[in-house]
């Protein structure tokens, strides 16, 4: 009924490719939004929901393609031009300014006057009205620092509303909420579509999809798989063409197989389950900004044997990495190693527990960038490599030149890190903590930035630290990268650990499913 | 010495409160000296061609505008180092103001000029009160141009649009940008302003001597910039952080005549106060941040 109406917007043919790593994010996409309509947007991470998204609000300037609203051609430069033609979005983290009252914040931009001067009872007897009108309860008058973050979600969507969008988009608005804030939010939802509104609401979480949106778009690697009403669908059938299942076998997978020959089926009978485990983690919690991000997680790994943590982002993977990387300390409970509680969480601690980490963020977190290749492979090893502090030049020579070696790494040994490609800086950081890694490595999204063959390079070394007898983590938002390597697969949704499965339990459809929340707990049954 | 110090504290308060705009705004402007000097100049130039105070006032602060606008333009436009492009212009103001001396009245050293009007003083009955008298109502013009300027920043940068967008710009300028202004904009305004004080500033210096001498500011630039964060960046705090050093000044001329050090020793005093100031306000700074986290 409601693409009586014409479309409010429509997408044609937008193309957006990031030129820092050339990925296609938006492949050519058309998309309709009708005025009245609640539209989902799901996808995998990087699947273009967010890209396309940012392109309509005028955050980002697409490669080709165009954009009509009420069948007029629009161009945005800035999000102020999207905001004046009235598209408004609320972002994932929306930008704060944290000394700011609320009122201010909100009102930035569109500040009411009188005699030249910020009419500040205006500004927040409207903010009062809008909270009792949708059932909001944050101050307009408290400090921007001093609000909880998912009141400062519901302040945003407050803020979005006051400049009287026409499209409203929602960026993960429930990530940080409750279930009380999270019924909140659908309510104001709601009373915007009910005015007319197109809301867009970009998400992960299929059963809040089914129950607020009127249509669903669900997006993949760039393009609109489909579009469908969500009285005609189930989260199951979602489910399947967010993940691509009911596709054959694609190009990706088909060279992954042929590359795991040979280690194929020692994965299927991992080697040392049940023998006694190298690293124990024990019912570790974590609350960040009174947010419990890691919720009662307990796993073990043995010895030569891969455990896998997949999930979609912001569910507590990245906060698991942190923990395991000794970075952060867990609230409550301990990690173990060969049965001995760790003492202290620092990187420096871990090391020296034999814990080697390499980790996703590798430019930032794991590279000096205008230090030299060499610097750079040496950091582990800096005090085995000469006498007395100083450095044994042949041997620095010699141990980095055996690394960019075996490792491949194509670039200059002397020069800046910084001058090397994308990738060999990956390979850099990536043979720096391989070279000689501890009876116990955790890797984070491991194939990151790599292209096919030095990712199958990595693959093939994770599979000789396993037969070698090393027990590792690998954390990796890829379900096909952790199906490849892991023996056994820790399935992260909503802070917690919901299962974890081994053997044939391990299919790319069960895990889809439980990292989008819609299997019980309990049952496995499909909650639609 | 109340008196003169309130003097002295008129062209420090000028350059701070242009300073604040900037450093409100997120650009620490560190061009403050050579935007003083310029405008000296050019108050100097001015008053002896015209005659008059208020066209000598105008034409420096229209002197120093452009040149922070130069700055705005390589700072914000062409994205330089904020620090590099600051002490550029530094070097510049010095360079340029003995150039354009040279050529016009064959000096590079002190501009010595007939007919530089000298600042009037306020309302002339009032000043022969008693006691109040001398301290609120004698002073020359820039005093109160000081004055009035500190408290019109001070209702602009709380209870005006632009204000509030200044500060946002400061503070978080993809904020800004997201809700649809731009940041470099008024970046450029508040670099404009602090231009345009500065250049009073300059004015209220050199008028008072009737006299440009090379490096007349005479760090006065620098120490704005240390009352701005003294003042804890706000109009009021950055009053009383002037005050402070235009003290320290007026201490070490009358103390030339009274003690007996090396007046070089005690002319360093208003230097040394604003290195102990840094100190101890990063100090402070540092016990007030542990305390909160």
């Amino acid at each position: 009924m409601i693409e009586d109406s014409p479309p409010i917007v429509r997408i044609e043919k937008i193309t957006k490719v990031f030129p820092e790593n050339n990925v296609r994010a938006a492949d050519s996409v058309s998309l309709e939004l009708y005025p009245g309509e609640v539209r989902s947007l799901v996808g995998e991470n990087g699947a273009g929901k967010s890209t396309i998204m940012h392109i309509l609000s005028g955050n980002l300037a697409p490669n080709s393609g165009s954009i009509r609203l009420n069948e007029r051609r629009v161009r945005f430069s800035s999000p102020g031009d999207a905001i004046l033609e009235g598209i408004v979005m609320v972002h994932q983290h929306p930008p704060l300014i944290p000394d700011f009252r609320v009122w201010e914040s909100l009102f930035l931009g569109i500040e009411p006057t009188r005699f030249g001067f910020i009419d500040r009872r205006t500004c927040i007897a409207t903010l009062e009205r809008i909270c009792e009108q949708y059932g909001l309860s944050f101050d307009p008058r408290a400090r921007v620092a001093d609000l909880a973050a998912s009141q400062l979600h519901l302040a945003a969507i407050a803020g979005a509303l006051l400049r009287k969008p026409r499209v409203l988009i929602l960026d993960e608005p429930t990530a940080p909420c409750t279930d009380p804030e999270v019924e909140t939010i659908f309510s104001v939802i709601r009373a915007a579509a009910r005015k007319g509104v197109a809301v867009v609401l970009i998400t992960h979480k299929i059963r809040e999809v089914m129950r607020i949106s009127d249509t669903i778009t669900v997006m993949r690697n760039g393009r609109v798989v489909t579009t469908v009403h969500a009285a005609e669908t189930d989260g199951s059938a979602v489910s399947a063409a967010i993940m691509g299942v009911e596709r054959p076998a694609g190009p990706k997978a088909s060279t992954k197989n042929e590359t795991a020959t040979g280690s194929r089926e020692d994965t299927g009978q991992p080697s040392a389950i049940g023998a006694h485990p190298r690293l124990s983690v024990e019912s570790l919690s974590l609350t960040v900004n009174r947010r419990e991000v890691l919720r009662d997680i307990s796993f073990t790994v043995g010895a030569g044997e891969v455990f896998g943590v997949t999930g979609i982002r912001e569910n507590g993977l990245e906060f698991l990495e942190d923990v395991l990387a000794g970075l952060i300390a867990p609230t409550r409970g301990r990690m173990c190693i060969d049965g001995v509680p760790i003492a202290r969480y620092s990187p420096r601690e871990f090391r020296r527990h034999g814990i080697s980490y390499v980790p996703t963020d590798r430019i930032f977190r794991g590279a000096s960038l205008d230090s030299s290749v060499t610097e750079n492979l040496i950091l582990n090893r800096r005090h085995r490599l000469g006498f007395a502090g100083v450095f044994d030049r042949d041997t620095v020579r010699g141990f980095a030149g055996s690394l960019m070696n075996r490792f491949d790494i194509v670039g200059h040994a002397h020069g800046p890190l910084r001058t090397l490609s994308g990738g060999n800086i990956q390979k850099v950081i990536l043979s720096r903590e391989l070279a000689h890694p501890g009876p116990i490595v955790v890797f984070s999204e491991p194939s990151w930035g790599l292209d096919v063959r030095s990712r199958d390079m990595m693959y093939a070394e994770i599979h000789r630290l396993r037969a070698d007898g090393h027990a590792i983590v690998l954390i990796s938002v890829d379900i096909d990268e952790v199906l490849e390597l892991a023996d056994r697969v820790g399935v992260m949704y909503a802070a917690t650990m919901i299962r974890t499965l081994t053997g044939s339990d391990r299919s790319r459809k069960k895990i889809g499913e439980l990292m989008l929340g819609l299997a019980d707990r309990t049952t496995g049954g499909i909650l639609r | 010495m109340i008196f003169n110090t309130i003097e002295l504290m008129a062209p420090i308060l000028l350059a701070a409160i242009g300073g604040l705009f900037a450093e409100r705004a997120g650009v620490l402007n560190i061009a403050l000296e050579g935007l003083i000097l310029v405008g000296a100049f050019a108050a100097i130039v001015f008053g002896a061609l015209t005659g008059s105070v208020a066209l000598a006032f105008f034409a420096a602060a229209g002197a120093s505008v452009m040149l922070a606008s130069i700055f705005a333009f390589a700072a914000l436009r062409l994205r330089a180092n904020i620090f590099v492009a600051g002490l550029a212009t530094n070097l510049f103001a010095t360079g340029l103001i003995p150039f354009i001396s040279n050529a016009l009245f064959s000096t590079k050293g002190v501009v010595r000029l007939a007919g530089v009007p000298a600042v009037p003083r306020l309302v002339p009955t009032l000043r022969s009160l008693p006691v109040v008298g001398p301290v609120f109502f004698a002073h020359t013009i820039s005093v109160y141009l000081a004055l009035a300027t500190t408290v019109i920043a001070a209702v602009v940068l709380t209870k005006t649009r632009f204000g509030l967008r200044v500060s946002a710009a400061g503070l978080n300028a993809e904020a800004l940008r997201a809700r649809g202004c731009r940041p470099e904009r008024y970046q450029a305004i508040a670099i404009l302003i602090s231009g345009a004080l500065s250049g009073l500033a300059g004015a209220a210096i050199v008028l008072r001597l009737g006299v440009y001498l090379p490096n007349v500011s005479a760090g006065r630039g620098w120490i704005a910039l240390v009352a701005i964060f003294l003042g804890y960046r706000r109009p009021f705090g950055v009053l009383i952080a002037a005050f402070v050093f235009a003290f320290s000044e007026s201490l070490a001329v009358a103390a030339q005549g009274m003690l007996q050090m090396p007046g070089t020793v005690l002319l360093a005093l208003p230097y040394v106060l604003t290195v102990v100031a840094m100190i101890v306000y990063s100090t402070f700074r540092s016990m007030h941040r542990s305390r909160h986290t």
